[in-house]
């Protein structure tokens, strides 16, 4: 068999402001004000939101949507006449699929409807006595000419978890519409959750027969949504060498007859990476396989590009080769796979140190109430514990006034959640869900006119994944225990077996080296001036003094830097 | 003498109430009346085993670094230099001949071995350090263990599938003083990694961790000890003893054993049991006859990064029987803590 294809490309044109390509006709993005829109606000949104963007009409029963592989009761749902039929029935919590609608009922309110896991989004403010949204932060900003002032509680949020849970985004006043909500104007703002995570079964465990038996509901359900997600011609698919998106890729290939094309990312041999796994898989299941090779200074060459792109910042190191990982799938197919989700939803990574958090507690201190929100901060391993020292002493104490940790209590204290892991993944599912993993995807494929679609964050699937116990999904110390199970025999045993590893980007490295003076430059000249960070600590960092057991430098550079680009991207300021 | 509170410097005279003239500053320590360090030693000291506040830490790994910048001559050497010193005053005030008697004895103590256990007493640190206490207050990063009459760490009840799950790794020590280092510096949390002392400890937890990790078939468990007798054999009772991992999880020896310690000269102790364990091999415990070495004695910083490269370094582990002639099954490795301790007095960190 002959091996992947590899593709090393190099920096290209900017896809800060537009789009290389666009999408099929019926994805546009939308936007809309709870009063009739202006006609330069009109131009400006256009302009911000690209071809074909869907402006909300002043006359009751307008309706806008943008909205990808939608679906009720088995059949798909293709039109906006449709869709607005499904809203007339009430039935919007059943539909399944990607979409952010808005539109005006007859007594002219105006309503803004996210799907319940957060595949599409949209930001919202409400600004001179109306309420505005747009599906793109930045075309709000430009379109209304909002105030530009920076969101300290995000700043912190951002800098613990990488990204910003909730409805708070980098900008005072600008709100994200939550997955699952409806907003409603009508002279004052009102919400409402349509749809909210299922409550998990009051028993753990299973017996063999049950679980036998839940075993093939998931694989007849992940059959049906990845088929589901599959377009007539050739598809594209990222391929980490990873149980999920190797399990997308079978089922997908099983099910496809045209060409399944896969992708992988390496940053070259002297870096750890995961190509001997993808390579398994892709011979494994005969996907056409193609090898990204990115270099560092095309990394950092669309690193600006990249964050533009993002209405919220993501300091994932992995954004920009996500970005170009679509760039390069764009000459192959429209639609994209992945395997996003099969963490949060099956019992991924991030619960065994919570568990071992959770028996141990604070070995030398008081039982605290927040301890549990505080570890789960903590876990993301980014730099909650670094605030006080890293923020000055003012923006650390508007930022974390109150504690973050205090506004997490609800989502721990939650009575639909009884086991510990099942509380963990409703809240992955829910922050890294909708405000982390489904916009990063969504926001990263439009440039190059992509469709991306998350089968395992499939709202059927969330669903199904409830309803499974605890212990179906952490086994032991086994991870996504079922989901495995479940794809046994379509997988070599090396995939399924195999320890969580995880796409590491070497940014330790990096910025020892090639982009040392790049992020000596951006950070030290473009975040010190903000009166946010206290300079000694920026150049501490940057110098590799930081102590302690762990410093992970590069992941905290790659933070600020990502973060430098986003409020430069937004000309935000105090 | 330096105040640690306001910098300034002073003579003896200016601080004959013990206290800084400038700030008013209470000192711990007045060497000119016997102390063996000053103030800002003593913070240097605590500074160096916290890694500039950045690392927990016992008052041990205190106690172990005061020994550390004490250690030198042992009382031999000190006599023989004290000896040439009478001999020089005696060539200058009465004949040249015991210019020759000067030269030899500081010879002899040059040549003298360096003192190999501790120079300091430990009943005059736990004084020192009750003293440093009373002035300047806790210092930043101590480990004070949480007293165990005040109930479970958590007030609250845990959630019932707990106890359902497992842990790949384990790090299992031979004192609770160990565990207390790596749970207040988070190593279980950032290693998906079970800590228990062997001991028992910590009581709230030990049964229940336990037997979540005997559940585990995959599970590798690392045996971390002092270098004496009852911890060289921790790796063979874990993986011997059916009230441990018996059969059901590979053991893997970690150290700190003899050959780890001989770089860790003038932090030995003289060594007070009988060696009546049969897993050394002859070196060791013809060395384990004479001294112990206590874990305490290298840097918390160290001890933690030195067992990340343990529990992540999978191939430099052979079985204890290429290395003990009765070992058992389990693993040896004999790279983790050996190739940097060398390199080092257990201070230094060139790695992790």
């Amino acid at each position: 068999m002959a091996g992947p294809v590899v593709l090393t490309p190099r920096a290209g044109p900017s896809f800060a402001r537009r789009n290389l390509r666009e999408r099929p006709a019926g994805h546009a993005r939308i936007a809309g004000a709870s009063r009739e829109l202006h006609a330069d606000a009109r131009a400006r949104l256009r302009a911000s939101l690209g071809a074909g963007t869907q402006l909300l009409d002043a006359e009751p029963g307008a309706l806008v949507a943008d909205f990808d592989g939608c679906s009720l009761d088995g059949r798909a749902l293709t039109t906006l006449t449709e869709l607005g039929a499904v809203i007339r029935d009430g039935r919007i919590a059943e539909v399944e699929g990607a979409f952010v609608i808005a539109w005006r009922d007859h007594a002219g309110a105006l309503h803004l409807a996210r799907d319940a896991i957060g595949h599409r989004t949209a930001y919202y403010a409400e600004h001179a006595g109306q309420l505005v949204f747009a599906s793109h932060l930045c075309a709000l900003l430009d379109a209304f000419e909002l105030p530009r002032r920076i969101d300290l509680r995000s700043v912190a949020a951002f800098l613990s978890c990488a990204y910003i849970p909730g409805r708070g985004t980098m900008v005072q006043g600008v709100h994200e519409l939550l997955p699952g909500e409806q907003i409603s104007h009508h002279g004052s703002l009102s919400r409402r959750t349509w749809w909210a995570m299922p409550a998990e079964p009051a028993n753990a465990a299973a017996t063999p027969d049950e679980a036998s038996k839940m075993r093939v509901s998931l694989r007849n359900a992940l059959e049906r949504v990845i088929g589901a997600a599959l377009p007539d011609g050739p598809v594209c698919a990222s391929l980490s060498g990873g149980i999920d998106s190797s399990l997308v890729v079978a089922i997908a290939r099983r099910l496809h007859a045209p060409p399944v094309r896969t992708f992988s990312i390496t940053f070259g041999d002297e870096y750890k990476n995961e190509l001997a796994y993808s390579s398994v898989v892709a011979a494994h299941t005969g996907s056409e396989h193609h090898v990204v090779h990115l270099r560092a200074d095309t990394v950092i060459a669309h690193l600006d590009d990249t964050i533009a792109r993002m209405d919220k910042p993501n300091g994932d190191p992995l954004t920009v080769p996500n970005a170009l990982l679509f760039q390069a799938m764009s000459e192959h197919g429209v639609v994209a796979l992945n395997g996003e989700g099969g963490d949060p939803s099956f019992g991924g990574p991030k619960n065994l140190p919570m568990l071992l958090a959770e028996l141990y507690g604070n070995p030398d201190g008081e039982p605290d109430a927040f301890e549990r929100e505080r570890n789960f901060l903590r876990a993301h391993l980014k730099c909650f514990d670094d605030l006080p020292a890293m923020l000055t002493a003012d923006s650390y104490a508007q930022a974390n006034t109150p504690p973050l940790e205090q506004e997490l209590a609800p989502w721990f204290n939650d009575p639909r959640w009884p086991t510990f892991v099942g509380m963990l993944m409703a809240i992955n599912v829910q922050f890294k869900g909708g405000h982390h993993i489904l916009p990063k995807v969504d926001a990263l494929a439009e440039p190059f006119g992509v469709l991306p679609r998350s089968p395992l964050f499939a709202k059927s699937i969330v669903e199904l994944a409830f309803s499974i116990p605890s212990t179906l999904k952490l086994s032991g110390s086994t991870e996504k225990y079922l989901l495995k199970e479940s794809v046994r025999d379509l997988l070599p045993g090396t995939i399924v077996d195999r320890a969580k590893s995880g796409m590491l980007v070497p940014v330790e490295g990096w910025f020892q080296t090639t982009l040392a003076k790049e992020a000596r430059t951006r950070i030290l000249d473009g975040l010190s001036g903000t009166r946010i960070f206290r300079r000694e600590m920026l150049e501490q960092l940057l110098a590799g003094k930081q102590l302690g057991l762990r410093p992970r430098r590069g992941v905290k550079i790659w933070l600020l830097i990502t973060l430098e680009a986003h409020l430069r991207a937004l000309r935000l300021t105090l | 003498m330096k105040c640690i509170k306001c910098q300034a410097d002073c003579t003896y005279p200016q601080r004959s109430d013990g206290r800084c003239p400038k700030c008013r500053q209470q000192f711990a320590f007045e060497p000119r009346t016997g102390a063996i360090i000053s103030d800002a030693g003593f913070e240097s000291a605590i500074s160096a085993v916290s890694s500039q506040g950045s690392v927990r830490f016992l008052p041990e790994h205190v106690y172990y670094e005061l020994a550390r910048r004490k250690k030198g001559g042992g009382g031999g050497r000190a006599f023989m230099y004290t000896l040439g010193g009478a001999g020089a005053i005696a060539a200058i005030v009465a004949t040249p001949l015991f210019l020759i008697g000067t030269a030899a004895c500081i010879g002899i103590g040059a040549m003298m071995p360096p003192k190999k256990t501790v120079n300091v007493e430990r009943s005059t640190f736990d004084q020192m350090w009750s003293r440093w206490l009373d002035v300047h207050g806790a210092p930043k990063g101590l480990i004070v263990r949480r007293d165990a009459t005040r109930g479970p760490y958590r007030s609250e009840t845990q959630h019932a599938d707990i106890q359902h799950y497992s842990f790949d790794r384990a790090v299992i020590c031979d004192r609770p003083e160990t565990v207390d280092v790596l749970l207040a510096n988070n190593f279980h949390f950032e290693n998906n990694c079970a800590v228990l002392a062997v001991t028992g400890y910590p009581e709230h937890a030990f049964s229940t961790v336990r037997d979540m990790l005997k559940n585990n078939p995959r599970l590798t468990v690392f045996a971390l000890h002092d270098a004496t007798p009852e911890g060289c054999g921790l790796a063979h009772k874990l993986a011997s003893d059916e009230r441990w991992f018996r059969g059901s999880a590979r053991v893997v020896e970690v150290g700190i054993r003899p050959a780890h310690a001989r770089s860790l000269k003038g932090v030995w102790r003289a060594a007070t049991t009988p060696v009546d364990t049969a897993v050394v091999t002859d070196d060791e415990r013809r060395w384990l006859t004479n001294y112990t070495c206590e874990l305490a004695a290298i840097r918390p910083e160290q001890v933690i990064k030195r067992l990340f490269t343990a529990i992540t370094k999978e191939d430099t582990l052979q079985p204890a029987s290429d290395y003990i002639a009765d070992g058992g099954d389990y693993y040896v490795d004999s790279f983790s803590f050996s190739r940097n301790s060398e390199a080092s007095d257990g201070g230094d960190d060139s790695f992790g």
